[in-house]
């Protein structure tokens, strides 16, 4: 709806060909969140879905022209990558226990 | 122009997540899905943002989305070998027909 | 100065290889994924290091993880060697050496210096 409003031909189909893409990517990665058999699938594909949302709002940036959304994007990607690395330490840490027990 | 370019650009990064999704449901163990997630992830978030610069109306915008790239290419394979690391250490499952070096046990060894 | 110069520009030339890699491997793991069937030949390879800096090794080990076919997992405890799960390897684990050693590890020697 957004994106018919503003934009119209070519770039507006574009727009909406990278949003249905995005939207396979994110159902994919939610299967595999939902699905993974082992902790360190459910860790990448939650990488994987806040690497997309960065994606998504960087296009909402250029829908919008909100130019706010784009510090919104370095903020999600921060927090994420300091999310995957506490994960790792901590997939390395408890598992580790475990072998050790 | 601008817009016929930009607009080749978010539909060619669209596609590259749209492969990166697809890779992380079917291929078979951890170590490939961080291949798909990692590699066709960044260089569609990098198109993405190629596309926003084309677009950008002055230089800092420009340079704003130049910067969320680089944040991404400098962040996505830390976080990829993090992991990775993890995986192996743990000894989690593998794709069975993945072959080795013979000298890949020795990193094993946790380091005290 | 001179050198300083030297490493810049051979920073940039590392760059632009590697937006060029990270290319050429993006559209290699979209054939794998998109091919109908199974095409991935996995491989563990170690890669003996040339690079003693710790700036080169984190270099060298980021730039593989973007890189065709390879990403990084672990750096040994003495640091000479690094291990790489590779996507296509398949039954020799010489071609990947090869790939590294001639092409990322010698570009991030020319900017490390050593």
């Amino acid at each position: 709806m957004i994106i018919e409003s503003i934009a119209t031909g070519f770039y507006g189909l574009a727009l909406q060909v990278t949003a249905l893409f995005l939207i396979i990517a994110l159902l994919a990665a939610g299967y595999r969140l939902l699905v993974g058999p082992t902790l360190a699938d459910r860790i990448i594909s939650l990488d994987m879905v806040s690497m997309l949302l960065v994606v998504f709002l960087v296009i909402v940036k250029l829908v919008t022209g909100q130019n706010a959304y784009i510090y919104v994007a370095i903020g999600l990607a921060l927090i994420s990558f300091l999310a995957t690395v506490a994960f790792a330490h901590f997939l390395e840490r408890s598992q580790g226990d475990k072998l050790d027990d | 122009m601008t817009d016929i370019i930009s607009s080749l650009f978010l539909i060619a990064g669209g596609f590259f997540c749209m492969v990166a999704g697809i890779g992380v449901v079917r291929l078979n163990d951890i170590y490939a899905r961080m291949h798909a997630a990692t590699k066709a992830g960044t260089l569609g978030l990098g198109l993405v943002c190629v596309a926003v610069m084309i677009r950008a109306d002055s230089l800092l915008h420009m340079a704003e989305a130049l910067f969320v790239f680089l944040f991404m290419i400098a962040s996505a394979p830390v976080g990829a070998h993090l992991i990775g690391r993890a995986v192996f250490r743990t000894r989690s499952p593998i794709d069975p027909k993945t072959k080795a070096d013979s000298d890949v046990e020795d990193f094993r060894t946790p380091e005290v | 100065m001179i050198t300083f110069i030297k490493r810049s520009l051979s920073f940039i030339y590392l760059f632009i290889m590697f937006l060029k890699d990270l290319i050429i491997s993006s559209v290699q793991v979209a054939q794998v994924v998109l091919s109908p069937r199974d095409a991935t030949k996995p491989r563990l390879v170690t890669i003996p290091l040339n690079v003693t800096t710790d700036a080169g090794i984190t270099m060298v080990a980021n730039f593989i993880s973007l890189t065709p076919g390879t990403l990084s997992i672990d750096v040994s405890d003495d640091r000479t060697k690094l291990l790489v799960h590779d996507l296509l390897a398949g039954d020799s684990s010489e071609e990947t050496r090869e790939d590294v050693r001639t092409g990322i590890e010698s570009r991030v020697l020319k900017v490390t210096g050593k």
